[in-house]
């Protein structure tokens, strides 16, 4: 959207500079968009059809400008690189018809946690079973983390995390991880 | 003071840093390692506290957690901690330790004269005592107890500490690392299972970790620590020290209260105190050990009467003796190695008296040393005041058998299964003839126990009980451990077989419960150990039971002249041991109790003076205040201001919901009570919810953005509630709708724009023609600001000419700052909810205050709205005859006749004298109040009994909390514009 005005994160003036010796990284990652792609009854199958994606999983799919991700029935998360008006498309096929596309990229802040610690800094939060034989990467859930309710996506196995927390409650969240990653250095 | 007690050996722990510490006020050493009560008793401290109801001097009775005497004060001021028992505390420099319950000092204790009135206080003592005359019961007689009897006393300042909650899965979950626990392991492990163990001491290995004795081929402590860095080394492993798990939960869920910083002088930076873990398995090993049971005889309490096991293990492990002249009596051979470890550390064993009349080889082992053994003895008194200083044996006839001088006496009573984590479960321990003791219930699912903990006392089987565990089917090779020889006690424990009724012969030492007690209890009529357990306190605080169990048991067995196979153990519930408070709310406290939400202008309203107030988990403002005003000043000026010029409200947090889908209009259809078949698209319509009952549910709009795409606003307060109830009529009710729906409430940052200025300032600020014209009242507009795309809807909740403006989030900010700027010569000014609620109360509009879940439409004057030409949700039942009634209540406005000011809440009543409290003198209550600085005088909304007809009639607002009766006129609820010429303007 080119705008003259301002556009401000929920985290503005709270991230800081990463520690040197912190063993979790944990970095906002303003450059993703954030989508729900809706659809009636009829359409569910086309549009399972039309972008590839298995029906209900616990995996997500990846493509080189978006990973999707089936929240429920006739309801996937869409997390691009692309803003709003590039990809109405998200597969380079046109979207059946009764499937939509909902913005929500401003209704969720997205933060990229790594780190040698990350995995015990999780636990301190979240209540799934975080093991590499469990949940393995291209796996995500809906959870509740330090009680917000948050998507965890697992995006690879060095681990990184990718958490998508609802704007509202980000500020809350970020003070939730600065204590709970102190003892990490963070 | 040195440390007198401080044997000559070649433990490790002499060899650490010395540290000091402090108890009572006085100084003391120990080393890194002890705990306070080794320490203490290095120092020759023997007396540590004082007990719950008589006072009696009491010591140090165990070496872990079941102590039950040891029960002291750490730390001072807002860090005091309460009951923490000595012997799992571990000493660090600075460490300041205190006597409780004693007054003035621990060795003159005042109250302790409670001893001497002892006959009086017997079981049940308050029940029969602290009858007459009822009215003292609470300002006199708890007072005096509590004052007398009790534990500790809690800091009133908030605890300072730091806590915290982790998660932790794992297929295979061992409690206790004792041997059984290491071996199983070992197994676990190398059958490819991720593994928890746990356990609550420092070190691994249990009571083992402390043998002078070999086990395959090492010293004891020697094959632990090789065990260990065995087991240290694979990655399948997650080793947990003093880690306590106290609670067992549905679903193989397990809580454990890690002592994660206790033993340190001070914590680093982001370090907690203590560490709650969450622990789901899916398999469970109980290998939980057993406990060391003492004798009940006259004196029992005394400091210096100890187990013979802790006797051996603060010899062993921390060098220490717990005194020069030693008495050991004893029913089994354990506690023979007690005396050959002191006695190897030159400490004197006055003799150790076996109960058994032929001990067999050990008896003649401890000759060949030089100890005197008499057997067929039992303990008759042991006599002293602060400690002990003899102890006085008898036969089996009950005839004397000797006075021996000591300073300590080593007992052992037989060991006892510790089975409370397996009793969580629901399932009781049942009496075993064939370990003379309770074994724990062995029908767990998903769960083994292993070792002592199943009644495997010899440490040879404990080994191999351990690593024969399967843990696919969760079933232990041995399946009869009885098959093992020598596996078990050899004797039933001898609780009192000789003592005379006089005397205080202590089963429960922590609550004062002695054999006297209980028999009391038996001939009162408590027969169930349950009930004798409510009458006497036995086996309750903060140790459970973990010495008393087994005793109380027998002596309630013995006093009803029934088997111990008739006796069940009590109902095990969390936590086995004491947890801290502050463990369970973990991070949840202050700021972090419960999620903070916040909109995109939080921070702008935080820089320009607003005070928040909390609407839900919204943080919203009230009103912005200004230099030199006062809260009243400042909403009255913010309400003036959109009456007379302009208004800026942030309404971000109110809910919003996309709705796409051709089958929409039916939807809403069915979810309003109005319709929206002819709804255009660029409009927005006010609709009403109703719950099936037929009450109220929600209000908010509906605007169509598209042929098959609406856009929905609920109250701040019911957005999630309606959500869910829009998935579940979508889901399970009305599946073969074609629609979809999302929330996109945090999506945009939502902002009110009302007054008579509105439309001018509006004008500048967006690109599109936003006359009245192109947009009317209910119009909406998709436009853009400074190339931000933005919804405008002309809709009005203060009654004014007002436009709701919607823009992402993240330009929320940007935008309200611009339309600030643009208002500026037109006299905007931001304004709060308080402000807010002055007009809408001031138009009649209905909020939260009067939608309370008991109003249905037509007693809000919405009868008009609803469809007589379709089916919607609560339809049916808003039509029984009693939600027809005429006779309910409707929505009116009041105002104050005389000026006096109006409360919320207050009932309205026909005359000045009728009574609140007489329901056919009751017309109704007032449900909102303000002053408006418009009309200048207090007004309000009331729900009364037909009040749509008493307009006109002055009746009464009465308030009994400020016993407050205001004459109010019943009016039209619309006290401004009611024509509603200013929002169609």
């Amino acid at each position: 959207m080119n705008s003259t005005l301002y556009h401000q994160s929920p985290l503005a003036g709270l991230s800081g500079t990463p520690s040197t010796t912190s063993t979790i990284n944990i970095i906002e990652k303003s450059n993703l968009f954030i989508y729900q792609l809706l659809s009636i009854e009829p359409t569910v199958g086309l549009v399972h059809d039309s972008l590839g994606i298995a029906r209900l999983s616990t995996h997500f799919s990846q493509t080189d400008n978006y990973i999707i991700a089936p929240l429920a029935k006739g309801r996937w998360l869409l997390v691009s690189t692309r803003p709003h008006d590039q990809v109405s498309d998200p597969s380079n096929t046109q979207l059946p018809r009764g499937a939509y596309l909902v913005d929500l990229s401003h209704a969720y802040t997205v933060l990229e946690v790594s780190g040698p610690s990350v995995n015990e800094f999780m636990q301190k939060g979240c209540r799934i079973n975080l093991n590499p034989d469990v949940f393995t990467a291209s796996m995500f859930a809906q959870t509740l983390i330090a009680e917000v309710s948050v998507l965890l996506l697992k995006i690879n196995d060095q681990p990184t995390y990718h958490l998508i927390i609802p704007s509202g409650y980000s500020k809350s969240f970020w003070q939730w991880i600065k204590e709970a990653a102190a003892e990490f250095g963070f | 003071m040195t440390q007198a007690f401080r044997l000559n050996t070649d433990n490790d722990i002499c060899k650490q840093e010395s540290i000091s510490f402090s108890f009572d006020g006085k100084n003391y050493q120990g080393y890194v390692g002890d705990t306070l009560a080794s320490a203490l008793l290095a120092n020759g401290v023997k007396l540590v506290g004082r007990s719950f109801k008589y006072h009696r001097p009491r010591g140090i009775l165990t070496c872990g957690s079941a102590e039950p005497n040891a029960l002291v004060e750490l730390r001072s001021g807002t860090y005091l901690e309460p009951n923490t028992r000595a012997t799992m505390v571990e000493i660090f420099e600075g460490l300041n330790a205190t006597s409780q319950n004693r007054w003035p000092n621990l060795r003159f204790d005042l109250f302790s004269i409670n001893s001497l009135f002892s006959p009086l206080f017997v079981a049940g003592f308050y029940y029969k005592t602290f009858m007459w005359p009822a009215s003292f019961w609470e300002p006199v007689y708890e007072r005096i107890i509590r004052r007398a009897a009790g534990l500790g006393r809690p800091s009133t300042s908030p605890d300072p500490d730091s806590y915290e909650t982790k998660n932790l899965f794992c297929d295979v979950l061992i409690i206790g690392a004792g041997p059984s626990g290491l071996m199983a392991a070992e197994t676990a492990i190398a059958q490819g299972f991720n593994v928890v163990l746990c356990d609550e001491n420092a070190w691994l290995g249990g009571n083992l970790a402390f043998e002078r004795f070999d086990v395959e081929g090492s010293r004891a402590h020697e094959w632990v620590k090789q065990k260990e860095n065995v087991l240290a080394r694979s990655p399948k492993l997650t080793i947990l020290k003093r880690t306590t798990v106290f609670g067992s939960y549905d679903h193989n869920v397990f809580g454990a209260i890690e002592r994660f910083s206790d033993h340190l002088p001070k914590t680093k930076h982001g370090q907690v105190r203590q560490r709650l873990w969450m622990i789901r398995t899916k398999k469970t090993i109980l290998a939980t050990g057993a406990q060391e049971q003492p004798f009940v005889f006259p004196g029992n309490d005394l400091p210096g009467v100890m187990l013979a096991s802790a006797v051996r293990a603060y010899a062993n492990r921390f060098s220490v003796a717990t005194g020069k002249q030693i008495v050991v009596i004893t029913n089994n051979d354990d506690a023979y190695l007690t005396a050959f470890d002191l006695h190897q550390y030159g400490v004197s064993i006055v003799c150790i008296a076996d109960t058994r009349a032929n001990p067999g080889a050990v008896s003649e082992i401890a000759k060949n040393k030089g100890i005197k053994v008499i057997t067929n003895v039992f303990p008759h008194k042991a006599i002293g005041k602060l400690a002990v200083q003899a102890l006085e044996l008898v036969t089996s006839k009950g005839e004397s058998a000797g006075t021996y001088v000591c300073d300590c006496i080593a007992m052992s009573n037989g060991f006892n299964p510790i089975s409370q984590i397996a009793g969580q479960s629901g399932n009781k321990a049942m009496w075993s003839d064939k370990i003379n003791a309770f074994m724990p219930p062995d029908s767990i699912s998903d769960t083994q126990i292993v070792g002592a903990a199943r009644g495997v006392f010899d440490l040879a089987n404990c080994l191999k009980d351990g690593s024969n565990i399967d843990i696919s089917s969760m079933k232990s090779k041995i399946a009869d451990p009885s098959s093992l020889v020598g596996y078990g006690n050899e004797t039933p424990p001898q609780w009192n077989a000789i003592v005379p009724n006089k005397g205080k012969a202590f089963v429960d030492f922590q609550n004062d419960v002695t054999a006297n007690d209980i028999r009391l209890a038996s001939k009162e009529g408590y027969l169930s150990p349950e009930h004798t357990k409510r009458y006497t306190t036995l086996w309750m605080a903060t140790d459970q039971g973990k010495t008393s169990q087994l005793n109380g048991l027998n002596v309630i067995a013995n006093a009803q002249s029934k088997p111990m196979s008739s006796m069940q153990t009590m109902t095990n519930r969390p936590p086995y041991s004491p947890v801290a408070i502050g463990s369970f709310a973990a991070h949840r406290r202050e700021k972090h109790f419960e999620p903070i939400r916040r909109t995109a202008l939080q921070a702008w309203h935080e820089r320009n003076g607003a005070e928040f107030m909390e609407a839900g988990h919204w943080l919203r403002p009230k009103y912005f205040l200004r230099p030199g005003e006062n809260a009243n000043d400042a909403i009255n000026r913010e309400t003036l201001a959109v009456r007379q010029t302009a208004g800026l409200c942030d309404v971000s947090t109110l809910g919003k919901i996309e709705l796409f889908g051709p089958d929409a209009v039916t939807f809403l259809n069915r979810l309003y009570i109005n319709s929206y078949s002819n709804l255009a698209i660029g409009k927005a319509r006010y609709g009403l919810m109703l719950r099936e009952d037929g009450m109220v549910f929600d209000d908010g709009t509906v605007s169509r953005l598209g042929e098959n795409h609406f856009f929905i606003t609920t109250t701040t307060a019911n957005a999630p509630s309606v959500m869910a109830h829009l998935e579940f009529y979508h889901q399970c009710v009305w599946p073969e709708l074609n629609v979809c729906f999302c929330s996109v409430t945090e999506q945009w940052a939502g902002m009110a724009l009302a007054g008579p200025n509105a439309r001018a300032i509006l004008a500048k600020v967006v690109s599109a023609d936003v006359s009245h014209e192109a947009l009317p009242f209910m119009g909406v507009i998709n436009t853009d600001i400074a190339g931000v795309k933005a919804r405008v809807f002309r809709i009005s909740f203060s009654g004014e000419l007002a436009y709701e403006i919607n823009v992402p989030w993240g330009f929320g900010e940007a935008v309200w700052q611009k339309f600030l700027d643009a208002g500026t010569n037109h006299g905007i000014q931001p304004y709060g909810l308080e402000a807010l609620n002055i007009l809408r109360i001031e138009k009649g509009h209905v909020t939260g205050a009067e939608i309370d879940g008991r109003t249905t439409a037509t007693d809000l004057g919405m009868e008009r709205m609803m469809s007589t030409k379709k089916d919607f949700i609560g339809r049916m039942l808003a039509q029984r005859t009693g939600l027809a009634n005429t006779t309910r209540s409707r929505l009116v406005g009041i105002k104050a006749v005389d000026g006096q000011r109006l409360r919320a809440g207050a009932h309205i009543v026909e005359s000045k004298t009728d009574s609140v409290n007489s329901a056919s003198e009751l017309l109704g209550n007032v449900t909102s109040i303000c002053y408006s600085p418009n009309l200048k005088q207090w007004i309000g909304l009331a729900l009364i009994i037909n009040g749509q007809d008493k307009l006109g009639k002055t009746v009464y607002a009465s308030f009994p909390l400020k016993d407050e009766t205001v004459p109010v006129e019943i009016v039209s609820p619309s006290f401004i514009d009611p024509e509603g010429k200013r929002l169609q303007s």
